[in-house]
């Protein structure tokens, strides 16, 4: 079983390094062939390992391997080490399931564009650094695979080098990333100063002996900073919408289906730590209500449909965190589950759209493709269903499950009920606003002008039957776990992170039933707002100008930090740098350029010099030798 | 009067490397003309490895470090892995050598004193006393000398065997001076009963000894061009046929630090106080002087050659620490640096045949594009002398400087690190140019259109690559080979 | 104390005095045009004029054969001190002889097969 999940780990990477080798000797297409080959395998290793793993004791799923040990100093040890158990194998199962048919899909989206090799070779490599994350033993591993699946994501986000925006949309989220790594860096010398080792086992076994709240707490918060930053969890979240700059399949895979929800693993998997700050896990609880019912406004007013998406995105792993943060793990894990489902479906849905209309985003250029787009509209309103909740699609269990848990938490978890609620009604409202301008009504002049349906050739079949499949989870993918009845998944999950909220039936039905009216009813007013009067936003005068400026947080980023540094630089620059710095700089190279000279001054060239040198050299030590001792 | 037991088996690498140095020889003249390249760098090649897998059985079958042949040799972990790390030199600077344009005359001889120079080197670093000492290093300096003149068409070829040759005599002398000099005071050759003459007899304030002493160092210091006394290196280094560079600058290097490492351990623990400062002050000054001289280089072989004088300070501090902790970390160190240089100065041959001219930071522009393997392993060795992590030489960096901070000589630790930011600047300069500058920019033409790419060459230099990531991320076994090597020497 | 030092003494006096009278000598005794001439000019003046090189010329396989005669000849040398004291040594001097011999006889196939051995 343990070969079988280094297989899962090394496959892509392997793919990855054969393309980067073969260069131009592997055909285009082939370089897709072979990294999705190579994620597929990944898949079949992992599903081996879920058969070997359902098959033993529950208490003993949970199986560490250390390929090589890199160093070791006393009980600190650095070497790559995994660890399989049910968490992580679940995720495993998510991320090669889900990238497998996102790399399939790749082969027709990124047909035909300029150095599709890279382009494979970096989803290779990325999905081997996010099962890295995921696959890891111990805290270090994590953070490495943390740190690689950022770099991925500013390559991948980056793709298209010729593109302004994208280039700066690649800096964007590699520096708020950034920050995110260097608090969980931080957060680890805490660790490792405290209890001497950042093995899972060992860290959760010790972490009585943490000295001090303060300590507990930097640790938590650390922890929560790397998580909040990768899940784009406010107030790190302005980096997800930019983001959407890279090809349509990198937002599917990367940042809607797994990286993005690496934060929530994070959780999760680190769940003795955060329980142990209890403080910092509700402050989790609350990053995400207010990251949902934020996300869920701004994305009422957004045009550019992959970004509306994105914020959708921002808003259910708000749910995911708020699940989490209260301690109600395998519901968090459920809804990461399917939104892994029904988000890349509606991502990759998009991507067909926007092949179908010559690369144009704009939703209110959009419309009336319901007719031309029969199938896409069906992926689209299957995806749009379970996003806001209705049965019998999977998004209905998975955060209908979410909300009831927070029900049972106390009043702090009531009130993050009532913002999910809110959030239930958004959901619905900006995803059938998006649906009704895309597909509803006539089409429009820019359509009519511009659409050319989709050859049923090669590349479009591989994006067909890709979305299909994602389609059928999307519908089915929820029913493994229906509150109140069965929730093998939860107890799956169970031994690692045992959840501390269990709602009652009565809690149960009442969550739905509210949930499913607000999402109704969320519906209805998108009809009526935007289908049976084609508004293409709603009339909210001064709050929608407010939300179209994605409530000022990149203004207030301006204003906070770019701002002053700038300032402080200028003025850096001019009485630090200048006088000092550069100065000091200047007069360095030149004392080394003139040190150096003098150098090859020495260097004549003439044997007598050298002789000299060598003479005078020995003699000195013995004089010098002689005095001290004489 | 009774004849000493010879030790056949710690001999034995030292042997393979003889009889492979006679065969080349003969084979230079019985084997036909045609033959004679493939014959000679095989049966080198060979030589290598049976000195390398006889080095090897011998660090297993040593647990415990005894005198052989009358007390003229240690037989010891210690000398057994540097011998492993020799005799891989050896055996890639065969690969490098292969397509070099040595004359057709002079080919078997070419093989036959670098197995020679090889059998010098592996007997040198078992030595264990003043005459073996001696011994060895005017063997292996002897076929170092015509190595380096033997392109004799070439003017530049002629003066490094004549610089190296004298400045290299005058260098023996004064070894030979130092020895005899603590022979005199002592009475004793073996080192450790020179460390029990001097601690019975108190002649620690003995002037012979402190004279000899000095001398032996700078013999030692010569051989593994530290400055002051490092003069030669940069004019030997460029005039040298490359390949012939490559070796110098790894096992030259590697023999003289180790053999330093021993004495000093073994005869000298009496005069600790003075010899690790005097050390630590020469690996200070060779530092300074490799850095600061190589700033301002544009001859790829001479900035090199300046580095690696500052390596040998890097060496050194290891050595100034005088503790376990020096040892495990000299003897790691070596690792990536011998596969970093080797690799480096094989880089540098490549450019050459294909220019027919010297390498200089200008006409490397653009070799990174054109030869993508080379360029991929010229930055890891790059990166390796710089000391930057995923290479073996961040690791050793990071030993030396720990057996420095372990002895209490933090300032030898700043004084390293601020070596190592400056030679980044130069490092880096040569990544720089193989990448930065596009082709067009070249201003050389190759000579006579572009050779062919040498398969061997290639394939050693990929192997100095995987020896020099691979050393860091086999830490682990490597350290503790390291460590029980160093185990046997009496810190 | 002192007697450490006083070969180093009497060493460092003979090395200065040998030198430097050879240095005075010439300065007092030999007798120098006033103006530089072409001979002033030469390192060391012998007072004999350098002159114009010989113009006898000798083949360099004068010198081969000198140096494969010195070669031979300290071979010839290790022999006759080991042939003296072979008895008590034994088998191992014999072995460490043929050995020796054996190096030689490696050379010596390479030099005769070099050429070295023909009159050229």
């Amino acid at each position: 079983m343990i070969v079988s999940a280094w297989i899962c780990l090394l496959s892509p990477l392997a793919a990855a390094v054969l393309i980067t080798v073969l260069g131009t000797r592997i055909s285009r297409k082939g370089a897709g062939y072979l990294t999705a080959l190579s994620v597929f395998v990944s898949f079949i290793s992992a599903l081996v390992a879920l058969f070997v793993l359902v098959r033993e004791e529950p208490e003993e799923r949970s199986h560490a391997s250390t390929l090589w040990t890199w160093l070791s100093a006393g009980e600190f040890e650095v070497g790559l080490r995994i660890l399989v158990d049910p968490l992580s194998l679940l995720m495993m199962l998510i991320v090669s399931g889900v990238g497998a048919l996102i790399v399939a899909y790749s082969i027709g989206y990124m047909h035909g564009s300029d150095e599709e090799r890279r382009f494979f070779a970096y989803m290779g490599l990325f999905v081997f650094s996010m099962l890295l994350l995921v696959q890891a033993g111990d805290l270090l591993i994590l953070l490495a695979g943390w740190g690689l699946v950022g770099l991925c994501s500013y390559l991948l986000i980056g793709y298209d080098q010729h593109r302004p925006a994208a280039i700066a949309a690649a800096k964007k989220a590699f520096i708020m990333n950034a920050v995110g790594d260097a608090t969980i860096a931080l957060a680890l010398f805490v660790l490792v100063q405290q209890v001497e080792t950042l093995e899972y086992g060992g860290v959760f076994g010790r972490i009585d002996e943490v000295g001090g709240d303060w300590a507990m707490t930097l640790v938590a918060l650390g922890l929560l900073g790397g998580a909040v930053a990768k899940s784009a969890q406010v107030p790190f979240h302005t980096w997800l919408p930019d983001a959407m700059e890279g090809p349509t399949p990198v937002s599917a895979l990367i940042h809607a289906a797994t990286m993005v929800t690496a934060g929530v693993y994070m959780l999760v998997r680190l769940n003795p730590i955060f329980e142990e700050a209890a403080g910092i896990q509700d402050l989790a609880a609350g990053i995400g209500a207010v990251t949902l019912l934020m996300a869920g406004l701004i994305a009422l007013v957004q045009t550019d449909i992959k970004r509306v998406i994105a914020y959708s995105t921002m808003s259910q792993i708000g749910y995911m965190f708020l699940g989490a943060g209260l301690t109600s793990y395998g519901n968090g894990m459920f809804h990461l589950m399917t939104h892994a489902f029904f988000k890349a479906l509606l991502f990759l849905a998009a991507g067909i759209i926007i092949h179908a209309l010559v690369m144009e985003q704009d939703i209110r250029r959009m419309g009336g493709l319901r007719h031309m787009l029969p199938r896409t509209f069906a992926a689209v309103l299957i995806g749009g269903l379970a996003l806001s909740g209705i049965p019998p699609l999977s998004g209905f269990f998975s955060k209908d499950s979410v909300l009831a848990a927070a029900l049972d938490a106390g009043l702090y978890g009531q009130i993050l009920w009532a913002a999910g609620l809110v959030g239930a009604f958004l959901t619905a409202l900006y995803t059938f606003r998006m649906i009704f301008l895309v597909f509803g009504g006539e089409p429009s002049p820019f359509v009519r002008e511009h659409l050319h349906r989709p050859k049923l050739d090669e590349p479009s079949m591989w994006m067909a039957w890709t979305v299909g499949a994602l389609a059928l989870l999307a519908v089915v993918g929820g029913w493994i776990q229906i509150a109140g009845v069965w929730h093998p998944l939860s107890d799956f999950i169970e031994p690692v992170a045992e959840s501390h909220v269990e709602p009652t039936l009565a809690q149960d039905i009442l969550t739905s039933v509210l949930a499913v009216a607000l999402g109704l009813a969320g519906i209805a007013l998108a009809w009526w707002l935007y289908s049976a009067r084609r508004r293409a936003v709603p009339r909210l005068a001064q709050g929608e100008r407010v939300l179209e400026r994605k409530l000022f947080w990149d203004e207030a980023y301006d204003l906070a930090f770019y701002r002053p540094a700038t300032w402080i630089a200028a003025y850096a620059y001019r009485f630090v740098e200048q006088p000092l710095i550069a100065g000091s700089i200047k007069g360095l190279t030149a004392g080394a350029r003139l040190l150096s000279g003098r150098t090859t001054d020495v260097q004549t060239g003439l044997l007598r010099t050298y002789v000299l040198a060598l003479g005078s050299g020995a003699a000195l030590l013995a004089l010098v030798f002689l005095a001290v001792r004489g | 009067m009774t004849t000493p037991a010879v030790d056949w088996f710690a001999l034995s690498p030292t042997l393979a490397l003889l009889a492979a140095a006679g065969l080349a020889l003969l084979g230079s003249v019985l084997v036909p003309h045609r033959a004679t390249r493939v014959f000679s760098a095989v049966v080198c090649a060979l030589g290598f490895v049976g000195a390398g897998v006889a080095a090897g059985l011998l660090y297993w079958k040593s647990p415990n470090a005894t005198l052989e042949v009358a007390d003229a040799i240690r037989r010891d972990r210690f000398g057994a892995l540097a011998q492993i790390v020799l005799a891989g030199v050896g055996f890639l600077a065969v690969g490098i050598s292969y397509a070099q344009r040595v004359r057709r005359d002079h080919i078997g001889e070419y093989y036959a004193l670098l197995a020679a120079a090889g059998g010098g080197m592996v007997f040198l670093v078992e030595a264990q006393n003043l005459m073996t000492l001696f011994l060895g290093l005017e063997w292996f300096s002897i076929c170092l000398y015509i190595l380096c003149a033997i392109e004799i068409d070439r003017v530049g070829s002629l003066e490094a065997g004549l610089k190296y040759l004298i400045v290299g005599s005058f260098g023996s002398a004064i070894l030979l001076f130092g020895s005899a000099l603590v022979y005199g005071a002592t009475g004793a050759l073996e080192f450790g009963e020179i460390a029990a003459a001097i601690e019975q007899g108190s002649l620690q304030d003995d002037g012979l000894v402190l004279a000899g002493l000095a001398m032996l160092l700078a013999g030692l210091g010569f051989k593994a061009s530290a400055a002051p006394f490092h003069m030669w290196t940069p004019d030997v280094y460029e005039g040298a046929p490359t390949p012939v560079t490559a070796f110098m600058a790894a096992a030259t290097k590697a023999v003289a630090l180790v053999l330093t490492m021993r004495i000093l351990v073994t005869a000298f623990p009496a005069e600790e106080d003075l010899w690790t400062i005097a050390v630590a002050v020469i690996a200070c000054v060779s530092l300074a002087w490799g850095n600061i001289a190589a700033l301002v280089q544009r001859n790829l072989k001479r900035m090199l050659a300046y580095s690696s004088v500052s390596h040998a300070g890097f060496m050194l501090i290891a050595i100034a620490a005088n503790n376990e902790l020096g040892g495990r970390a000299l003897l790691y160190y070596l690792i990536p640096y011998s596969a970093a240089s080797l690799g480096a100065f094989a880089v540098i041959a490549a450019r050459e045949r294909e220019l027919g001219d010297r390498v200089t930071l200008d006409n490397i522009g653009g070799m990174g594009w054109e030869r993508p393997t080379l360029g991929v392993a010229m930055w890891i060795f790059m990166l390796a002398f710089a000391g930057l992590p995923l290479t073996g030489g961040f690791v050793g960096k990071f030993y030396v400087f720990a057996a420095a901070y372990d002895r209490g000589w933090w300032w030898l630790v700043i004084a390293g690190v601020i070596a190592t930011a400056i030679s980044l600047y130069y490092y880096l300069a040569v990544i720089r140019a193989m990448y930065m500058r596009m082709p067009a920019e070249l201003r050389l033409a190759p000579a006579g259109g572009s050779p062919p790419r040498e398969a061997l060459l290639s394939a050693s230099v990929v192997a100095c690559a995987a020896v020099t990531v691979g050393s860091f991320f086999l830490v682990e076994p490597l350290i503790d080979l390291a460590e029980k090597a160093a185990s046997q020497l009496p810190f | 104390m002192l007697d450490n030092w006083l070969p180093f003494l009497i060493y460092g006096a003979l090395a200065l005095a040998i030198p430097l009278s050879m240095l005075g000598m010439s300065f007092a005794f030999a007798t120098r045009p006033s103006h530089r001439t072409k001979t002033r000019t030469i390192p060391f003046e012998s007072g004999v004029s350098q002159g114009p090189p010989r113009l006898q010329r000798f083949t360099i396989s004068f010198y081969l054969t000198a140096l494969l005669f010195i070669v031979f000849d300290i071979e010839i040398v290790f022999l006759y001190p080991l042939a003296v004291v072979l008895e008590p040594l034994g088998w191992f001097a014999f072995w460490e002889l043929t050995f020796f011999l054996g190096i030689l006889g490696v050379a010596y196939v390479y030099i005769w097969r070099k050429g070295a051995l023909e009159w050229r």
